[in-house]
């Protein structure tokens, strides 16, 4: 598994992919930023860590796209999977590697909630529940795309996919209020936004930190049945 | 150290491998050649622990490789077709970090990572990205990395596919030599290099093993004191034959149908190694009978032909 993870942060950090991704990252987080600064409204990290996390959503399919489905294109999953390293080890490697990624690129993003504390005098605890929450966004997000990228030997199609089930889970909850009970209540609690609003404002519950873990958990053991699959095709 | 009994594959109707059974020995350079798409590449994989066969048993000195697969992922090292890399890696770290996914001691690597590249001759481009490097280097890294473990078995799939003759020139020696530490199983569909390369060859068509001999006793290469040659004839047929037979150093004189009405084909083994001298008294005696010689010419024995014959639908 650690020979895994170690590959490919060196990919990432040989290439320039992870760079751009960062700076158009920080670009689009800042923009946004200043511009709810200046609209002056109450419960601005609030709205600054919505941000983030949308775009943090942007993001790691860009990342994650290339994990598995560039190993298929190329032929090296044949490598790979002929080595004694076992489907699990293969996918937590690289699910790790791309998770510490997106977990730098969401530390970049610290400057915000930091000007915030020392001329807004914004609560400390809500700036970690914040932060938690992100990190266990990535999880998901990360988890999600490794699994996608295992079904597809095409990037693209691996990138795009993964964008359209993290969009999807996203925007449950208003597609729950347009729904309605008992169903709008069922999909409200897969919802990803759902589960954030708490730690946003800086509560911590049990229960939607074991939400994203398990969802996470969910989709690498997937990813790993998929990965197990090429064996059979 | 390679035994392989009542191997089956089967990709949906597909028969890819149809009961293949056969063993390599220790330290042998055994051919597996066939025409493309004869099943050569399925078996390799098999064989490498990438894919689970349909029904049969493979195993690699006394290790079942299925019911103990990463024992024995560990005891090969596998070249697949095209020779699948990582650009984006530098020689001598990418071999360091295939030694690492084959669980070669970190106290090891290093050694080991040197010792690979020695013998693959990688010294000079340790340092360069393999996304850089020419497609005979790319073949010397795709080989490096199958041996950066010592494993006991070596399986490469069409080697020198792709290369420029001086390459495979080079790839064929390499390869030679690696047959002194390695048990080594080249697929191939070409009859040449596995002739070059191997001792012994397994002929493998439509998932199915034809022969599996000696190159000599399969007749895909003339033996070391014999040469093959082809001669053409305008003359009567039996007279000709009967001519040619009477030659000394013409050991066996095989007819083939010609092309044409009243030219007589035929295939001489010559014997021993004043063959143009033979050649040049037969063609004289030809001359002094009265016929014309149409043709003369030193035959290579090829794979078509070999399997035609050994397939048994070759009477042409």
């Amino acid at each position: 598994m650690s020979a895994v993870l170690r590959k490919e942060l060196y990919i990432y950090f040989s290439t320039p992919l992870a760079y751009i991704l960062a700076a158009a990252f920080l670009l689009g987080n800042g923009y946004l930023f200043s511009v709810a600064v200046l609209s002056g409204q109450p419960g601005i990290l609030g709205l600054t860590f919505q941000d983030i996390a949308v775009l943090s959503l942007l993001v790691t399919p860009l990342l994650t796209m290339r994990l598995l489905a560039e190993e298929g294109a190329r032929g090296t999953v044949e490598l790979l999977l002929t080595t004694p390293v076992s489907e699990i080890g293969v996918v937590l490697g690289k699910f790790l590697a791309c998770l510490a990624l997106v977990g730098g690129l969401l530390a970049l993003t610290v400057l915000y909630p930091l000007i915030l504390l020392v001329f807004g005098g914004v609560d400390p605890g809500q700036v970690l529940g914040g932060y938690l929450g992100l990190f266990l966004l990535a999880t998901v997000s990360v988890a999600v795309g490794v699994f996608v990228s295992s079904l597809t030997d095409s990037q693209v199609v691996a990138g795009v996919f993964s964008f359209v089930v993290l969009l999807l889970l996203w925007f449950l909850q208003p597609i729950s209020l347009a729904v309605g009970p008992p169903v709008g209540a069922f999909l409200a609690a897969l919802g990803l936004s759902t589960h954030l609003t708490a730690l946003s404002q800086g509560l911590w519950t049990l229960s939607d930190t074991a939400f994203f873990l398990s969802m996470a958990a969910a989709f690498l053991f997937f990813a790993v049945l998929s990965l197990e699959s090429r064996r059979w095709r | 150290m390679i035994a392989v009994s009542h191997l089956s594959k089967t990709y949906g109707e597909r028969r890819a491998l149809d009961d293949v059974s056969f063993t390599v020995a220790q330290g042998e350079v055994v051919g597996f050649l066939g025409p493309n798409g004869a099943g050569k590449s399925t078996a390799l994989r098999i064989l490498a622990g990438f894919l689970p066969p349909t029904a049969g048993e493979v195993r690699l000195g006394g290790v079942d490789l299925f019911r103990e697969a990463r024992a024995a992922r560990r005891l090969t090292g596998y070249v697949p077709e095209h020779t699948p890399l990582y650009p984006e890696l530098p020689v001598r770290w990418y071999l360091d970090h295939m030694a690492a996914l084959e669980g070669v001691p970190r106290g090891d690597r290093r050694r080991r990572v040197e010792e690979a590249m020695e013998r693959c001759c990688l010294a000079e481009v340790a340092g360069t990205f393999i996304g850089k490097l020419s497609k005979g280097y790319r073949r010397r890294v795709g080989l490096a990395q199958a041996l950066v473990h010592r494993p006991a078995v070596l399986l490469l799939d069409e080697p020198t596919d792709g290369l420029d003759p001086r390459q495979i020139v080079e790839a064929r020696e390499l390869i030679r030599e690696l047959g002194r530490d390695h048990t080594v199983l080249v697929a191939s569909h070409i009859l040449a290099e596995v002739s070059l390369i191997c001792r012994r060859a397994i002929i493998i068509q439509e998932g199915r093993i034809v022969a599996e001999d000696s190159l000599e006793h399969l007749g895909l290469s003339a033996r070391p004191d014999q040469t093959l040659v082809r001669l053409e004839v305008r003359g009567p047929a039996a007279e000709v034959r009967s001519l040619l037979e009477g030659q000394t150093g013409v050991a066996e004189v095989r007819q083939e149908t010609g092309e044409e009405p009243g030219v007589v084909r035929c295939l001489l083994v010559v014997e021993g190694r004043q063959d143009s001298l033979v050649r040049e008294q037969v063609v004289r005696r030809v001359v002094e009978a009265g016929w014309e010689v149409r043709s003369l010419a030193a035959v290579v024995p090829d794979l078509e032909q070999a399997f035609l014959r050994l397939t048994g639908d070759g009477a042409a």
